[in-house]
């Protein structure tokens, strides 16, 4: 499966030839370290009204999909993906700022047991 | 008949304290399990640690939290509940990206501001600091789409905070 990147300085969430404008911190500890991660894809959530407020998009439903650092991240705990709710900006999550909706669906179609990793640069 | 309604409201008087009972001893069983298992992480931050913490993070220590706060919110004598969810955020919520735990410390403010503005105040420094951040954080977290009748009136009370000056103007700074 094709590994999906996200750019801290380009604020953009890429992945299958698209892309997403999102955002990593500055809250709390800040961006999520660069390097890589298992997205994973079998602990996706639904996409529910029944989720907290700052995950979800301008719909009122929203989603969550954990990130596991696969090198050390000094640490840090409950990272994941998902739309970037309430006010902008997350604890080190990456928030999808607009058609969060479209990532869902993209992740969504692929099979639970896929191997989906995520690239943290610069 | 006086006597059997009288028997039937005491029944369910003490029914409902039961449940109420009950539910304050799951939610501090929550907030223990969860406190071991950030303590486990702690000492040794293998994969399979770190997948038990989030796992319980996610799940039943989120849900936990909607409880936490109705308990709180909703019964005058339950202001230990927040007391213990303070401490318990000090401890576990400084390496967390989790964001819910910060929007339940602004709903058990916006319930019951006094409380919560007393426990921060009574905090050692930087824990004191740590807290007014997170709380003004979560509070402007939660009222971004959702303008409160008072909001004004809690943003102002929060200003008794020692470090609310310092927090507030890092926070501008930062803004995205």
């Amino acid at each position: 499966m094709q590994d999906a990147t996200f750019s801290n300085s380009l604020r953009k969430l890429s992945w299958k030839n698209r892309s997403w404008d999102a955002v990593s911190g500055p809250w709390g500890k800040g961006v999520l370290p660069n390097g890589v991660y298992t997205i994973e894809r079998r602990k996706l959530t639904e996409y529910t009204t029944n989720i907290g407020n700052g995950f979800k998009d301008e719909t009122g439903k929203g989603y969550f999909i954990p990130l596991t650092p696969i090198f050390d991240v000094g640490g840090r705990t409950g990272f994941g993906i998902h739309p970037d709710g309430n006010k902008p900006g997350t604890k080190g999550c990456v928030g999808i700022r607009k058609n969060a909706y479209s990532f869902y669906s993209a992740i969504a179609v692929t099979s639970p047991s896929s191997k989906i990793l995520l690239k943290v640069v610069d | 008949m006086i006597r059997n309604s009288i028997i039937f409201i005491f029944l369910a008087l003490s029914l409902v304290s039961c449940s109420s009972k009950n539910m304050e001893t799951d939610v501090i069983k929550v907030f223990n399990k969860y406190e071991q298992l950030n303590k486990e992480f702690e000492n040794n931050n293998s994969k399979s640690n770190r997948e038990k913490l989030e796992q319980y993070m996610y799940s039943n220590y989120a849900k936990n939290l909607d409880y936490a706060r109705s308990l709180y919110c909703d019964k005058e004598d339950r202001n230990f509940i927040a007391k213990e969810f303070i401490d318990l955020y000090i401890k576990t919520q400084k390496n967390s990206a989790n964001e819910i735990p910060m929007g339940t410390l602004a709903s058990m403010y916006i319930c019951k501001p006094d409380f919560i503005l007393k426990e921060i105040s009574s905090l050692e420094k930087n824990d004191k600091k740590y807290m007014t951040e997170e709380l003004y954080l979560g509070f402007i977290d939660i009222t971004h789409n959702k303008k409160l009748e008072n909001q004004i009136e809690l943003d102002n009370k929060m200003k008794v905070l020692e470090y609310y000056d310092e927090v507030t103007s890092k926070i501008k700074k930062l803004d995205l």
